[in-house]
């Protein structure tokens, strides 16, 4: 891995990235100065042996992840199919002193038993009958080709980053010409994602009807438009997919049906009446609304799970018929949340087979009283945000933001690696590796200034194999 | 060696040309060109006055008002704290839950002050992450 200082530039490229959705570049630092988020010129080289090992490793701290979940929902009251179940369920309501989602999360009880329903929807020991479709994710991790990478934190919820990831950087590398080769199939396998989850969520739900519309929804206040590029560019995937599925495929696939996608913000899904048997509509007019069979947003959960019609959404995810199916799925929040970091830590810090992918990371109770280097995250901080890294017990570097209510999690501190350029300049990057429909199929990077990885941080270029 | 990337990274119509329009006139005129929610709700006491959001809330840990607190659904606009007197909407009994679903409201609970009509999650929804104009993204 070494960052290449000097690299092609091309004419025009603000309008060429504007033109394939990356609107988004242009912004302003914290220093008030403009800045250009996407690196036109500078990029990072791989050496085909180690993106095979990143792909290997990411692939198995995937199965981590999904046995540090394992453990987490079994020790819910509301699993029905814990290994603990006698003692478990005698334990009652969930509090933080009965549940270890309540306890370590902080997630309301009223949405256990849903994370719980989602989490074993495709496990076929616990097959509930019903499918909760899930097509993205994204792993932070530290790498500088030297050692193992180490997990960050998991954007398993609602990753961003994903037109410039798929689109941008592709076409970059094609218009470049620069290394052989770039780690990036996410486009082609989130056209396959779609396919098989909504194949399997229709086998699941027979009763679709034959003309079915799945909806995509942002936040309309997110003004730089990334939220909603972001968006389109999922929907715009997926459409392809359906779109470009033969009539042998869409007989076999999708029951012979008709799908297509439409785009909504989420202050448009309109809450019926659940007990008179409603659930949530495209539109407010008894007359004309449309109901949301199946919506992919990105809108994090921790933030709907606030809102006024959570509980109803909740509530509806129950009816395994009728209730508006979510992407990504409310099993996610275990993911996504920093909390993940010190469950897997519990798990596995004396399986050497496993735990260099890991920074050892604890629970603000747990945390060593010898520990005095690290870095303390918010569990629900994004982008970096209430971020600070302590070192010898002195805060060096921080970054602030709005979280923190929820708790902390407290994770060894590991420098990230420096790639300095020719006029001592530091670039420390963080990769992102794409896990679609729990494979890794790409990465991006950001860089940035310092060492913690924010809003300001800049989207760079990979490629493999330059100079050979 | 093996090809790692996709096969081709093409776009489509709709795609494209909003990434035209935004970059005409910023990604703002997206969302400003969008049908948003044009009403809010408010609790209110039976002359009109914004009290505050728990008088209209009948869920469980909260005694709700009795019968004296109402919604009223209208284009008052958003920020208005307990004490400021409405003027004109639509008013209906908090806990009338046939009157919440026909407005796109939860039929129970907490509606915040100031709510978008309709929008039960996202901006205007009395979100507390949402609404801050910071991507939502990781």
């Amino acid at each position: 891995m070494r960052r290449v200082e000097i690299g092609k530039i091309r004419q025009a490229w603000r309008a060429t990235i504007a033109s394939q959705g990356l609107i988004y570049s242009e912004e302003v630092g914290a220093d008030g100065k403009p800045y250009d988020y996407w690196t036109e010129g500078p990029y990072y080289d791989f050496t085909s042996s180690e993106i095979e090992h990143l792909e290997h490793e990411m692939a198995k701290l995937f199965q981590m992840c999904i046995v540090a979940v394992d453990h987490v929902v079994e020790g819910c009251p509301q699993n029905p199919t814990s290994n603990a179940r006698a003692e478990v369920q005698a334990a009652g309501a969930c509090t933080p002193d009965t549940c270890l989602i309540s306890k370590w999360y902080g997630t309301p009880a009223f949405a256990h038993r849903e994370i719980i329903r989602s989490w074993y929807d495709d496990d076929a020991e616990n097959f509930s009958g019903d499918f909760s479709p899930s097509v993205i994710g994204r792993f932070d991790i530290r790498y500088d080709g030297n050692g193992p990478p180490k997990l960050l934190e998991f954007n398993a919820d609602t990753p961003t980053c994903l037109p410039e990831a798929a689109v941008v950087q592709w076409h970059w590398h094609e218009d470049t010409n620069q290394g052989r080769d770039q780690w990036n199939g996410i486009h082609d396998a989130l056209k396959d994602a779609w396919k098989r989850n909504i194949s399997k969520l229709i086998q699941a739900r027979p009763h679709l009807p034959q003309e079915l519309t799945i909806h995509f929804a942002c936040d309309a206040a997110e003004k730089s438009g990334e939220d909603l590029f972001n968006t389109e560019y999922m929907m715009e995937v997926a459409r392809q997919a359906f779109d470009e599925a033969s009539p042998e495929e869409t007989g076999q696939l999708f029951g012979g049906r008709k799908i297509r996608v439409k785009f909504l913000w989420m202050s448009d899904i309109a809450a019926g009446d659940v007990e008179a048997g409603d659930r949530f509509y495209e539109g407010t007019d008894p007359d004309t609304r449309q109901p949301i069979h199946i919506i992919y947003k990105l809108y994090p959960w921790e933030y709907m799970y606030e809102e006024p019609s959570a509980k109803q959404a909740f509530r509806d995810m129950g009816d395994h018929r009728n209730g508006t199916v979510w992407i990504e799925p409310p099993y996610k929040m275990l993911w996504s949340n920093k909390a993940l970091l010190a469950v897997l830590w519990k798990v596995y810090k004396d399986d050497p087979e496993h735990n260099y992918l890991l920074l050892p990371a604890y629970f603000a109770d747990e945390k060593p009283s010898d520990m005095t280097t690290y870095v303390k995250k918010a569990l629900l901080g994004r982008e970096g945000a209430n971020v600070s890294i302590v070192v010898d017990g002195d805060e060096v570097e921080s970054f602030g933001g709005p979280y923190g209510d929820e708790g902390y999690i407290y994770q060894e501190f590991a420098a990230l690696p420096d790639f300095p350029d020719s006029t001592g300049q530091s670039h420390y990057p963080v990769l992102g590796a794409w896990m679609i429909d729990g494979e890794p199929y790409g990465l991006n990077i950001r860089e940035s200034d310092g060492l913690i990885t924010t809003n300001y941080s800049r989207f760079a270029c990979h490629v493999i194999d330059s100079y050979l | 060696m093996t090809r790692r990337r996709s096969k081709r990274v093409e776009l489509g119509a709709r795609y494209l040309g909003l990434a035209a329009v935004a970059t005409l006139g910023g990604a703002a005129t997206l969302s400003c060109g969008s049908e948003q929610p044009q009403e809010q709700v408010y609790c209110t006491n039976a002359n009109g006055v914004v009290v505050d959001e728990d008088y209209c809330d009948d869920s469980s840990g909260h005694g709700g008002g009795g019968g004296f607190f109402f919604l009223n659904t209208g284009n008052h606009g958003y920020g208005h704290q307990p004490g400021h007197r409405l003027t004109g909407g639509q008013r209906f009994p908090y806990n009338d839950t046939g009157a919440r679903s026909r407005l796109g409201l939860p039929t129970t609970g907490k509606v915040g002050n100031g709510v978008a009509r309709g929008g039960g999650f996202g901006t205007g929804s009395g979100a507390k992450g949402g609404g801050t104009g910071a991507s939502t993204g990781s």
